[in-house]
């Protein structure tokens, strides 16, 4: 189970290229269990976004598979803290921005699932079986 | 009579105008009386040089006499009227203190009384009171929140005592918006008055202790020779006020238009050492901050100095998705808002754990004093904390987000430690409250006023304005602003 007491330590064993980034997080905001979000977030959009854009297919896959980890093995809050963050920017970077937008093909069948869920969502609308079809568009 | 000091009712961090006008008049009278005895001299001086029977008897060296002082009457003139200058700021200072004092004492009391009116017509705990009466521009909202701490009970009080209440606020506001706005500014004039003169005073005072101190004909030894007529060189240095431990600037007067607008100008043009003393010696400093809440109205983060707050913004604004996919500006605070409303998630999950989070960072780094936060950063900190409190503390329309959090309760222990967390902190206090003025036990993490017994009578169709079902809608107020 991957929790806030072990996600520091599952993150950078698994990209320990991302300790600097992580120690620069726990500087700047320590290691209470609400700074999960601000961790994914410099996690999403300092790490994870540069990398799927420049990395090699290894590399991305590796980082999708994180990413996948996190939602399958993380409790419910880790799982809310990567919905907020981790996925709010990946359907940002692949789906949303009009410059130079970001393939995310390969991501896991979760990862897939709430990016979907994200991306058709609508306002006014509860979350439905039917928002949680796949992206139609790109 | 002793002086009110609660002149938080004022939106004063403390007493607008605490110096003694007895003192004051005491001061005058001792730089009057100097000023008199230093004129003395200069007679004395102005005799010895016009005393033939001097003058004469010495000859030459009688002319030499006359020249050596001939500079002196000149300068203890200017030091006379130095001295006199600052007697006469003291004793207009002294006067305009007297007059004011008590209007601005009077002011303090009658929204005191108007606090405890809303107290015993409401039957509302003191907490509540301050709340509405701090608070107008949120008046309405506050009246539906504090209603079921009414000790009338939760329907009675909206029926019989909002009204009475909402008249006390709006009559505290007026008194703040008018006449506390003109005394403050006539405060202002008469201090600013009084360093003028004492500036102008000192200014003339210099030229004398630099004549006296110089070399030459019109100058040389004055000290010796003042000493030879009766007085000292030592004590022609104007002492000014700072040098006696009276600070004139005492009192904090944050702006000439009280109100959120003002704030901003005030805290930044406070120096650090003065942010620094109203920020520790003041626990509802963050909360004056906060109700700066057009600084980060809007549907990006304002720019900030600090790097662990450009960071930390970010997290307040929803990265947007499809079109209109985030309804209004974006914010997390307007997502959460809209989730409580409407019982859906935004984006397809919920935020409140998160608004939790951020509003915990914001306070805590508001109190860390390496956080390096600019003036502007604070208010900017305070704001957005503020901002996501009143989501969180808004109402759980449809019940969704208590029962998600029911069924989830990791994320219910979560939610109540953060805010907890948050409101052990300074600034969380000032801005949220304390964790003991909220009802935690209903297991969803979500903080609520402390339940009432339900009164006795409801549906009693005797009040015009409807009937409140229990767990009904609440009657609409008409919103009143009264600081417009």
């Amino acid at each position: 189970m991957i929790t806030d007491a072990n996600v520091g330590a599952f993150l950078t064993e698994r990209h320990p290229d991302f300790a600097p980034l992580y120690q620069s997080h726990l500087v700047n905001h320590g290691t209470e269990p609400w700074t999960r979000y601000l961790l994914f977030q410099a996690f999403a959009r300092e790490f994870l976004v540069p990398r799927l854009r420049a990395g090699t297919p290894e590399e991305r896959a590796a980082l999708f598979d994180t990413v996948e980890q996190l939602l399958t093995d993380g409790d419910t809050l880790i799982d809310d803290a990567v919905d907020n963050e981790i996925i709010d920017e990946l359907v940002y970077v692949s789906h949303v921005v009009k410059h130079d937008p970001i393939d995310i093909t390969g991501v896991g069948p979760r990862t897939a699932e709430r990016v979907a869920r994200t991306h058709n969502w609508r306002p006014g609308q509860p979350t439905t079986e039917a928002n949680h079809l796949p992206p139609t568009d790109n | 009579m002793a002086r009110p000091t609660d002149w938080w009712i004022l939106c004063l961090g403390k007493d607008p105008l605490p110096q003694d006008p007895d003192k004051l008049h005491l001061w005058s009278v001792l730089y009057h009386d100097f000023a008199d005895q230093i004129d003395l001299v200069r007679g004395g001086t102005v005799g010895l040089m016009s005393d033939q029977a001097i003058t004469g008897w010495l000859g030459q060296s009688g002319q030499a006499f006359f020249d050596a002082l001939t500079p002196y009457p000149s300068m203890l003139s200017t030091a006379t009227a130095a001295y006199r200058e600052v007697g006469d700021a003291w004793e207009i200072f002294s006067g305009r203190v007297r007059s004011l004092q008590p209007q601005f004492d009077s002011l303090c009391t009658q929204s005191l009384g108007m606090l405890q009116a809303m107290m015993s017509d409401g039957g509302l705990p003191e907490a509540d009171a301050k709340q509405l009466i701090m608070h107008p521009e949120q008046l309405t909202g506050t009246l539906m929140a504090v209603a079921s701490h009414s000790s009338l009970g939760h329907d009675q009080f909206l029926k019989t005592a909002a009204d009475k209440v909402r008249t006390h606020v709006i009559d505290a506001s007026n008194l703040r918006n008018g006449q506390l706005e003109s005394l403050i500014s006539q405060a202002t004039a008469a201090r600013k008055a009084c360093l003028d003169a004492i500036h102008d005073a000192a200014a003339m005072a210099s030229r004398v202790t630099k004549q006296a101190g110089g070399k030459g004909i019109n100058a040389a030894d004055f000290g010796t020779r003042f000493a030879a007529f009766g007085g000292a060189a030592a004590d022609l240095n104007l002492i000014l006020p700072g040098s006696m431990g009276f600070d004139l600037e005492d009192g904090m007067v944050p702006s000439s238009a009280p109100g959120p607008d003002g704030v901003p100008d005030w805290w930044t043009s406070l120096t650090d050492e003065e942010r620094s003393h109203y920020w520790q010696s003041n626990p509802g400093m963050a909360a004056l901050l906060g109700s700066v809440n057009y600084y980060t109205d809007g549907e990006t983060p304002p720019p900030v100095s600090s790097p662990w707050l450009a960071q930390t913004l970010k997290a307040a604004y929803i990265r947007p998705g499809n079109e209109s996919q985030i309804d209004g500006d974006g914010q997390l605070s307007t997502a959460l808002d809209s989730e409580l409303n409407s019982g859906n998630q935004v984006g397809g999950k919920w935020h409140i754990n998160k608004a939790a989070g951020l509003l915990a960072r914001l306070v805590k780094g508001l109190d860390d004093p390496n956080s390096d936060l600019t003036p502007q950063d604070q208010i900017v900190a305070a704001s957005m904390a503020t901002r996501l409190w009143r989501s969180i503390l808004g109402r759980d329309t449809t019940g969704n987000v208590a029962q998600m959090l029911k069924d989830d309760p990791n994320r219910a222990i979560d939610l109540e430690n953060t805010l907890k967390s948050a409101m052990r902190t300074p600034s969380g206090r000032a801005i949220m409250g304390d964790p003991g003025d909220y009802d935690w036990t209903t297991a969803n993490g979500l903080p609520r006023l402390p339940p009432t017994p339900p009164p006795n009578l409801i549906n009693d169709g005797g009040v015009d304005g409807g009937d409140i079902e229990p767990g009904g809608e609440l009657p609409e107020f008409p919103e009143i602003d009264p600081l417009v």
